[in-house]
């Protein structure tokens, strides 16, 4: 549990730390030493906490009719709490899986498809069982490690 | 058998070129890259101190890209392994228990 949640503060360190090297690493005469176009497929992410400013405050859409008018309150209900879940999900994707998706934009582009999927598709499961057991850890205080 | 470059530099009296041309034609255009990781993990081995790698690292670069030497392969490498180093530097400073 541990290990995924630095792995997780470390991702986000990293974006700041591509941020910083591309903007603050400059040569005698001002010029940035590294450029956008050489740095490996990192790349600096101003808008990091976007999803949770936009995509939080978006609407959700119940599909669907009701039988009768009263199952009206549980709908709205149901809605604000599996809503919430769902955004809040979509918001910390970035953040759960950045360091994958930081390896994938480095070397993903020197793979074949098939292979690209395969092994970051590994490793994002990898990482969510390690959600999986933080999660259990923090339900049940007891580590499965 | 390949037969040692570096002659027109070296006959020009330019040693530092004539010997980065040999060794770069050897190591087919990866002797800073080389240099460079090698450098840092030695220094990175023997001090166990992420700071002082990253700012010797930083000299390092700057002085590379000031340099006649610069290859675009070499600069993402010395890219990648700084930020690297710079977001475990931050890691530390923020996470560390």
């Amino acid at each position: 549990m541990k290990f995924v949640l630095k792995l997780m503060a470390l991702s986000i360190m990293l974006n700041f730390a591509v941020g910083i090297m591309l903007t603050a690493i400059v040569d005698a005469e001002g010029n940035p030493v590294f450029n956008p176009g050489n740095t490996f497929g990192m790349t600096y992410e101003e808008d990091y906490a976007s999803d949770f400013e936009s995509g939080m405050n978006s609407t959700v859409t119940p599909q669907g009719g009701l039988q009768n008018a009263g199952d009206a309150n549980y709908r709205v209900l149901d809605m604000m709490s599996i809503g919430f879940i769902g955004r809040f999900i979509a918001s910390i994707d970035k953040y759960m899986f950045g360091f994958v998706q930081v390896l994938e934009g480095m070397i993903g582009g020197t793979m074949i498809p098939r292979l690209r999927i395969m092994i970051f598709g590994a490793l994002r499961v990898l990482i969510t069982i390690g959600y999986i057991m933080g999660a259990f850890l923090l339900w049940a205080n007891k580590d499965l490690n | 058998m390949v037969n040692a470059t570096g002659w027109p530099e070296l006959m020009n009296g330019n040693l530092i070129v004539a010997a980065f041309t040999m060794y770069d034609d050897a190591f087919m255009g990866w002797t800073v890259a080389i240099l460079f990781i090698v450098y840092q993990f030695m220094l990175l081995l023997k001090t166990r101190n992420l700071t002082i790698s990253w700012v010797t690292g930083i000299f390092f670069a700057s002085l590379y890209a000031a340099s006649i030497f610069v290859k675009s392969m070499s600069v993402q490498i010395i890219f990648v392994l700084l930020v690297f180093e710079l977001a475990g530097i931050l890691y530390l400073l923020i996470w560390k228990d």
